[in-house]
């Protein structure tokens, strides 16, 4: 390349990265007197997962906002958040620069490699961890808490469904992930009709092949678990191979908002979001219900801070102090309806069968 | 500073996986794909080593050498045939095959799950288990494999491989074993790529195998290249700057809510200017 045009390209990048950091840096950190509690949150905010890592974000954002609203917090909360694509690889330096350089007084976490990576780091630092998985082996019934159904209910609750329909075939279409495993043995010992998998692989843009291995096997039911935006693909060309078995998404409805093509499905999931809620996104009726969880628990936490701050003199107490304080909630009522705190530290949710009817969600019953 | 030593480690397991491509894109202009898969294999030897078969640190590294030793070996035997693009795509393939391996065999690997509460490494009794402690291991290990890369590319054996990475056929003529000298530089590298998977899987404690995939080769190519082919110390210069700088950007004061796109935009671009100004990369010494 000639030395002009390379200056040429360089002056072009530099002056596009410029021109954008200044056209976005608009917002400012508000300032309190108050003394600061910091909440760190490792999110994929870039990658594959991008979406659901920006519902999660903004779900913690919106907590932040409601809880400073109060004037009697003693706290003022301030949320840091650190983008890992998705990597574990990102992960662990990350929980480091969050707990020794932020000084962050809980760690959030999204998905199961990131909570397995952060976990020892939260543990020895006796910070308050929450993480956006049903992993529970990670509870130690302190400092560690989940945030999601537990992989149990889904199986209850989906086996359930099969059962009472007198289901002889069920086909598990499902996304690998370290949660569906979780969920895939549980389920099959539960169906009393035959079983068998199908793998939908992340990524992946065409079915054909999948859907007509399905269809020749003929199932009554088809159980999805799925992200987007394989799972709109999939069900499209279930749809134009004829496929009219019933369909069931074991919470793959949580990550699309496209409710056209999945008319007629059923869905079991934890309730959605309030409708006051769900309009503060403006993407419609449907987001991902990990939002909700982390809102639910940055107020959980802030609430807990307040109390155990109570009895510190105001100085930001300890994670155990928190821990303690988190742990006397046992029940709540949060985003997504009644919740419970196990004594590990799972937050809970009821599992809720809908069906989309008109492009609308139709709750028929807990 | 516990960060600072996070990165360090980070760095150091790097700069050793850089050091391993180096010594088959470098050394002897083979473009293998194949550094994600041997650096799993290595990275899982290690994790079920010592949480299921309770083996000690260093005696799983040697179980994942093994490993990778007897992979590379049927790998390498069929891959020596061929150079460029088509070394690639093969390399690629066992790659590809490596991760199916490590997500679809749940009975040894735990599939998706993935593997946790790996230890960390002890020696003579004394467990290391501080940042500071693992960071010296890791230092260590990396000055270790820095000084064979050295030693290989000064020897003559390094000069047969410099001889393939510049005219095969002509290094055939003069009467080097080409398809032996290949198959040994493979297997060196996925030796020593095994070693940081193992330093990897007991720095993160919980390995899956999304950490292995084929991207994770293109990033140690971007390593290598940045860095500069063919250099000791360009791969290690490499590793530095493609973890550094997405870190140093993370502290430029972005706005929460376009922080972590514009981090990537700007990491991109100087990728990009990176290559522009410095086409064989920082120290390279050939220009693929």
């Amino acid at each position: 390349m000639k030395k002009k045009n390379k200056r040429l390209l360089a002056g072009v990048i530099g002056a596009a990265v410029v021109a954008l950091v200044l056209a976005m840096s608009g917002g400012r950190e508000e300032v309190s007197d108050k003394p600061v509690v910091r909440i760190g949150a490792i999110l994929p905010l870039t990658g594959d997962m991008a979406h659901t890592g920006s519902f999660v974000r903004k779900g913690i954002e919106f907590a932040i906002d409601d809880v400073n609203k109060n004037p009697h917090n003693k706290f003022f909360y301030r949320a840091v958040f650190e983008d890992n694509r998705q990597e574990a690889r990102q992960t662990v330096p990350l929980a480091n620069k969050l707990v020794f350089g932020d000084r962050v007084n809980m760690l959030m976490t999204f998905f199961s490699a990131s909570a397995r990576a952060a976990e020892p780091v939260i543990t020895a630092n006796r910070i308050i961890g929450m993480h956006g998985t049903p992993v529970v082996d990670i509870l130690d019934g302190v400092y560690n808490f989940t945030l999601f159904y537990q992989s149990s209910e889904v199986a209850r609750g989906a086996s359930e469904f099969a059962n009472a329909r007198r289901s002889k075939r069920v086909a598990l279409a499902l996304q690998q992930s370290g949660t569906i495993l979780e969920l895939v043995g549980d389920l099959r010992a539960r169906i009393k009709g035959e079983t068998r998998e199908f793998a939908i692989n992340r990524g992946e843009r065409d079915f054909k092949m999948l859907v007509r291995n399905i269809k020749e096997w003929n199932p009554d039911i088809i159980m999805i678990s799925a992200g987007s935006p394989e799972i709109e693909i999939f069900i499209r060309e279930m749809r134009l191979q004829g496929v009219s078995a019933t369909m069931l998404g074991l919470d793959s409805i949580s990550h699309t908002g496209n409710t056209e093509v999945l008319e007629g499905f059923y869905i079991l999931s934890s309730p959605f979001g309030d409708e006051k809620f769900l309009a503060r996104f403006g993407h419609g009726t449907v987001m991902t219900l990990y939002a909700p969880y982390f809102y639910d628990a940055v107020k959980i936490f802030a609430d807990a801070t307040e109390r155990a701050g109570a009895a510190s003199g105001g100085v930001v107490p300890s994670g155990a102090a928190i821990s303690a304080e988190i742990h006397k909630v046992g029940e709540f009522d949060g985003i997504l309806g009644r919740m419970t705190i196990s004594p590990r530290g799972a937050f809970l949710s009821k599992m809720v069968l809908y069906k989309i009817e008109n492009g609308k969600l139709i709750r028929l019953k807990e | 500073m516990e960060y600072l030593l996070n990165l360090g480690i980070l760095f150091s397991i790097y700069g050793v996986l850089a050091l391993s491509l180096n010594m088959v894109v470098g050394m002897a202009g083979l473009l293998s794909l194949a550094q994600a898969a041997f650096y799993g294999i290595g990275a899982y030897a290690t994790a079920i080593g010592m949480t299921e078969l309770g083996l000690n640190f260093f005696v799983s590294l040697g179980l994942g050498a093994v490993i990778n030793i007897v992979a590379a070996g049927i790998v390498g035997r069929i891959l020596s045939r061929w150079k460029s693009d088509y070394y690639a795509v093969v390399s690629m393939g066992f790659s590809i095959i490596v991760f199916s391996v490590l997500l679809n065999w749940k009975e040894l690997t735990r599939g998706p799950l993935g593997i946790f509460g790996i230890p960390k490494p002890s020696i003579f009794g004394y467990s290391i288990d501080t940042n500071l402690g693992f960071l010296m291991l890791c230092l260590f290990i990396l000055g270790i494999v820095f000084g064979i890369y050295r030693w290989i590319d000064r020897s003559s054996f390094g000069r047969a491989a410099k001889a393939i990475r510049e005219d095969e056929q002509l290094a055939q003529v003069m009467g080097y074993p080409t398809r032996r000298i290949k198959s040994i530089l493979f297997g060196l590298s996925a030796v020593v790529a095994g070693v940081a998977g193992g330093l990897f899987a007991s720095y993160i404690a919980f390995i899956d195998p999304t950490t292995f995939q084929v991207k994770e080769g293109i990033f140690l190519f971007t390593i290598i290249i940045i860095g500069g082919l063919a250099s000791s110390r360009g791969a290690v210069l490499g590793a530095l700057i493609l973890l550094s700088l997405p870190e140093v950007l993370r502290f430029i004061g972005l706005p929460f809510s376009i922080a972590a796109q514009m981090q990537q935009i700007i990491y991109g671009s100087a990728l990009v200017l990176m290559m522009v100004f410095k086409p064989k990369g920082f120290l390279g010494k050939y220009r693929m």
